[in-house]
């Protein structure tokens, strides 16, 4: 249901989930990201292929952003419009970095 | 008195054709005039005008035996709206043709490769014709697929429909040839039952099928031990009025598959009310009728006893949405009272007291019902629901009962996902804390409403009482590193649907939702 | 409705008797191509007679079809309308002669002089009088074989009213141009739906104002058909019996009217800008 594609080069990783990231699948994509963020300067999160995204999704957004605020930049890309709504509805886009 | 009217009508001999029709309309003072069309070939605007003049001085005018041409020209300026206008009927044989269907009052027969008539049994089926016309193009407007007849024929000393009905094969034929679609079929039949039995019919359009059961329990009692025979007749009373869609005789044979398109025929029997009086014929058809005699089937349905059997299982079990046997059962079982109750008169009607294997099945058929009325104190029971245990682990089989249900309901990509997010966090929020650290089952139900169409989803649970609406919104203006996670998925689901509600009732926490599509 | 002059069986001192019996308030007589039988009932009209409203059928063709267009509400003294009127009755006179012609050499038919003059001397003679006089002398046994089998057989290209001429002559004169019947054409037709909704858009490039949406022998569904079109473009709307007197057994003042719920606006609208002769409330 989940697969999360990773590249990274010179401390820029860039994690791209494709599929869902509900309650079943965000403890896999929580520890992705809890793997790379100490390696990371930045991190990009491409949301391009991503179908949906539920407060479980969320949590997992929330502690990377949290830790990447302390020791470099995040950022997410390609937000779809329903994913969007989730991320507006719930007050993130205003904590998150989106392009 | 009855006018011939001949050839063509138009501006130049109209004034004519008027004058001696009033001189001998002055003359007879007839109380009924009756304009036989079967010679007219063509009538102008100028021929309209008399046939109004008439109609307005003899208010029950009526014009028979008129052919196609005449009969669109009537229909296209509104005649046919003000006034009885009956069509000359072609004659069709039906010699030799394939018996596709057969109904209640009918049999469907494939004339050519493209149509089928349906001929009535009785003579004076015209009304039976206009009857299953009208249900027809209602359950068109509403959304359930059939096929609408085009023509009324004479066949033999009855009048049939004709229907057009390309490659198309019933799904009785589709079983009894190729057992490998026996799940396709079990699918596709369902999802068209839960659309029928989904949609809402707009008061007084269609019959109440508890009266017609009613009916049957009133006769079926007298032949049943006083007490069994009050307390079928109770049950059924106690069904509450529904008013959604019934077919009434929803069996394989009335289910055509036309290249991609699943079709519903043999209209006539339409009705609302409870689902339960569905399943009561649709037993009757795979199960009841053959009961004793296991040769039956095949000549109703043309495939065997246990395919039939199969098949209704797997139906019942899709239609329920669980495979729950207990549960399976007790809807079966409930049927089964309905479809008894039927079979009984049914056979009774038909002189089956009157032979030695006709009073066996009816004595097998009374004995079962019987004891079922024993056991049963209601015939309800809830459709469109999914128990299942309150387990993270069956998330996926809660949303993909819910996605089906949203399906059928045209829901776009983007309400789908909401919905998909607000049922995760109901039943999560229900997996994580009912009944910790014991665990139980929760019920999912779901219905799809139309005009508007509002999908309602149900959650029901036995754990403790616990209202997760009352919890505080999370503060969602706070900045990343102030922010708390919690209650973010009460609140989501709050703001993607349209309304949230919460009850405590009878030891069961019972939470909806609803969203507008 | 339509007097002695056109084909009518009332003369219009009887019309006026008849409206003044029936209990109508306000009337029009629209005779085909003729002024004449309103003429009349204004010399004979008293003020406390029911109103009137001047009125004429034309009847037109041109490339796309036949038409009949009433005017309503015109100067009955303007020379517009009486070169109009002259123009139709001349064209049908010319047209009566050529027929008589035709039928006379083409089939060696024969009739007395002065049953002939009297023909020529109506005001209105047709088609069905031609073939009257067929059935009279023994040539056909019906009037309608007349016509059918024998004065169709000539045909005109183009010896008729054309719908803008009407138009422009009745706007010039002061008066209202209204479409007859809009369903049934020239009264044989069945025209509807786009066919309809063209001639209408067409009509009104030559200034046509009106539908004649109530009418004797519309039904319901027609009546909301053309009323929905006389909404769509803003025109006046009127009401018709199509009277005859005793040649259409149409009853005086059976125009549908009474089945409408309210008036619809067009047709308050063009009472209240048509001119009435008395005073119409």
């Amino acid at each position: 249901m989940l697969r999360v594609n990773r590249t990274m080069e010179n401390g820029i990783v860039c994690l791209a989930p494709e599929g869902r990231l509900d309650t079943m699948t965000a403890p896999e994509f929580d520890r992705e990201i809890k793997e790379v963020v100490p390696q990371a300067r930045e991190l990009t999160l491409d949301f391009e292929k991503l179908e949906y995204i539920s407060s479980a999704g969320l949590r997992a957004l929330l502690y990377a952003q949290k830790a990447m605020g302390k020791q470099g930049q995040m950022k997410v890309i390609h937000v779809n419009e329903y994913v969007m709504e989730i991320l507006d509805v719930t007050g993130f886009s205003n904590i998150l970095t989106i392009e | 008195m009855t006018i011939e009217l001949k050839g063509r009508i138009d501006s130049n001999n109209a004034s004519t054709l008027e004058k001696e029709i009033f001189a001998r309309l002055d003359e007879e003072k007839p109380s009924e005039v009756v304009m036989d069309a079967e010679d007219l070939e063509y009538v102008s605007s100028a021929g309209l005008r008399i046939i109004l003049r008439i109609k307005k001085r003899y208010d029950n005018l009526r014009i028979v035996n008129v052919n196609t041409d005449v009969y669109d020209i009537l229909n296209m300026t509104g005649f046919t709206e003000i006034m009885t206008v009956e069509k000359a009927y072609r004659k069709v044989s039906i010699e030799g043709c394939e018996v596709i269907g057969r109904g209640a009052n009918g049999t469907i027969y494939r004339i050519d490769q493209d149509n089928v008539v349906k001929a009535y049994n009785n003579a004076d089926a015209l009304e039976d014709i206009q009857h299953e016309r009208e249900v027809a193009k209602l359950a068109l407007i509403l959304g359930i697929p059939t096929a609408i007849s085009y023509d009324v024929v004479r066949v033999g000393e009855s009048y049939g429909s004709v229907f057009e009905l390309l490659n198309a094969r019933s799904f009785s034929k589709i079983l009894a040839s190729e057992p490998d679609k026996m799940e396709w079929c079990v699918e596709e039949y369902v999802n068209l039952l839960k659309k029928i039995h989904g949609t809402v019919v707009p008061e007084g359009k269609l019959p109440d099928m508890k009266e017609t059961a009613l009916k049957w329990a009133d006769f079926t009692k007298d032949y049943l031990p006083e007490e069994s025979g009050k307390k079928l007749v109770a049950l059924i009373e106690a069904i509450p009025h529904d008013d959604h869609m019934i077919h009434g005789d929803y069996h394989t044979r009335n289910v055509e598959l036309q290249d991609d398109e699943v079709l519903l025929i043999d209209m006539d029997t339409l009705a609302v009310g409870h689902p339960i009086f569905e399943l009561g014929s649709m037993y009757n058809s795979y199960v009841g009728f053959s009961e004793m005699d296991h040769t039956v089937i095949r000549h109703f349905q043309g495939f065997d006893w246990e395919t039939g059997m199969r098949f209704w299982k797997k139906v019942l079990a899709a239609y329920l949405g669980t495979t729950n046997e207990r549960k399976i059962q007790e809807v079966e079982n409930k049927a089964r009272i309905i479809g008894y109750t039927r079979a009984i008169r049914r056979s009774i009607r038909r002189a089956g007291l009157e032979t030695e294997a006709g009073r066996a099945e009816i004595d097998h058929w009374k004995s079962e019902l019987i004891s079922l009325l024993d056991t049963y104190d209601t015939l309800l029971f809830t459709p469109y629901e999914l128990e299942l245990e309150a387990v993270q682990e069956n998330l996926e089989e809660v949303q993909d009962f819910v996605d089906e249900h949203l399906a059928t309901a045209n829901c776009s990509a983007k309400d789908r996902m909401q919905i998909g997010v607000a049922v995760e966090e109901i039943f999560i929020n229900i997996s994580s804390y009912a009944y910790n650290p014991d665990r139980g089952n929760a019920i999912v139900r779901v219905t799809v409403s139309e005009e508007p169409v509002v999908v309602t989803i149900t959650f029901l649970d036995n754990g403790v009482a616990y209202d997760p609406l009352a919890k505080k919104d999370p503060d969602v203006t706070m900045s990343a590193e102030e922010r708390q996670i919690g209650g973010l998925g009460i609140f989501m689901t709050k703001k993607l649907m349209d309304d949230v509600s919460y009850e405590y009732k009878d030891g069961q926490n019972i939470l909806t939702l609803k969203k507008n599509l | 409705m339509h007097t002695r002059v056109s084909d009518g069986t009332d003369t219009p001192r009887e019309i006026l008797g008849h409206v003044k019996e029936a209990g109508i308030g306000l009337f029009s007589v629209t005779d085909h191509d003729a002024i004449k039988g309103g003429e009349r009932i204004l010399q004979i009209r008293k003020e406390e007679d029911p109103c009137f409203i001047t009125g004429a059928e034309f009847s037109c063709k041109d490339e796309m079809g036949k038409y009949h267009v009433l005017g309503y509400g015109y100067d009955p003294k303007a020379k517009d309308i009486r070169k109009l009127v002259s123009y139709g009755h001349s064209l049908r006179m010319k047209k009566v002669q050529a027929r008589l012609d035709f039928i006379m050499d083409e089939f060696g038919f024969d009739f007395p002089e002065e049953e002939i003059k009297a023909l020529l001397a109506q005001d209105n003679p047709g088609k069905p009088h031609i073939a009257n006089l067929m059935v009279k002398y023994g040539y056909v046994s019906s009037k309608e074989e007349g016509i059918r089998q024998y004065i169709d057989q000539l045909h005109f290209k183009s010896e008729y009213l054309r719908p803008e001429e009407a138009i422009a002559g009745i706007l010039a004169a002061g008066g209202i141009p209204v479409l007859a019947h809009p369903m049934y054409g020239s009264g044989d037709q069945l025209i509807l739906g786009d066919e309809m909704d063209e001639r209408i858009r067409r009509l009104m490039t030559f200034g046509l104002q009106g539908l004649e949406c109530f009418y004797s022998g519309f039904t319901a569904k027609l009546r909301n058909q053309i009323l929905a079109f006389a909404d769509q473009y803003e025109l006046y709307v009127t009401a018709g019996s199509d009277y005859h007197g005793k040649n259409k057994l149409v009853e005086l003042g059976d125009n549908g009217l009474e089945s409408a719920d309210e008036w619809p606006e067009g047709l308050k609208r063009f009472l209240g800008d048509v001119h009435i002769h008395g005073s119409f409330t």
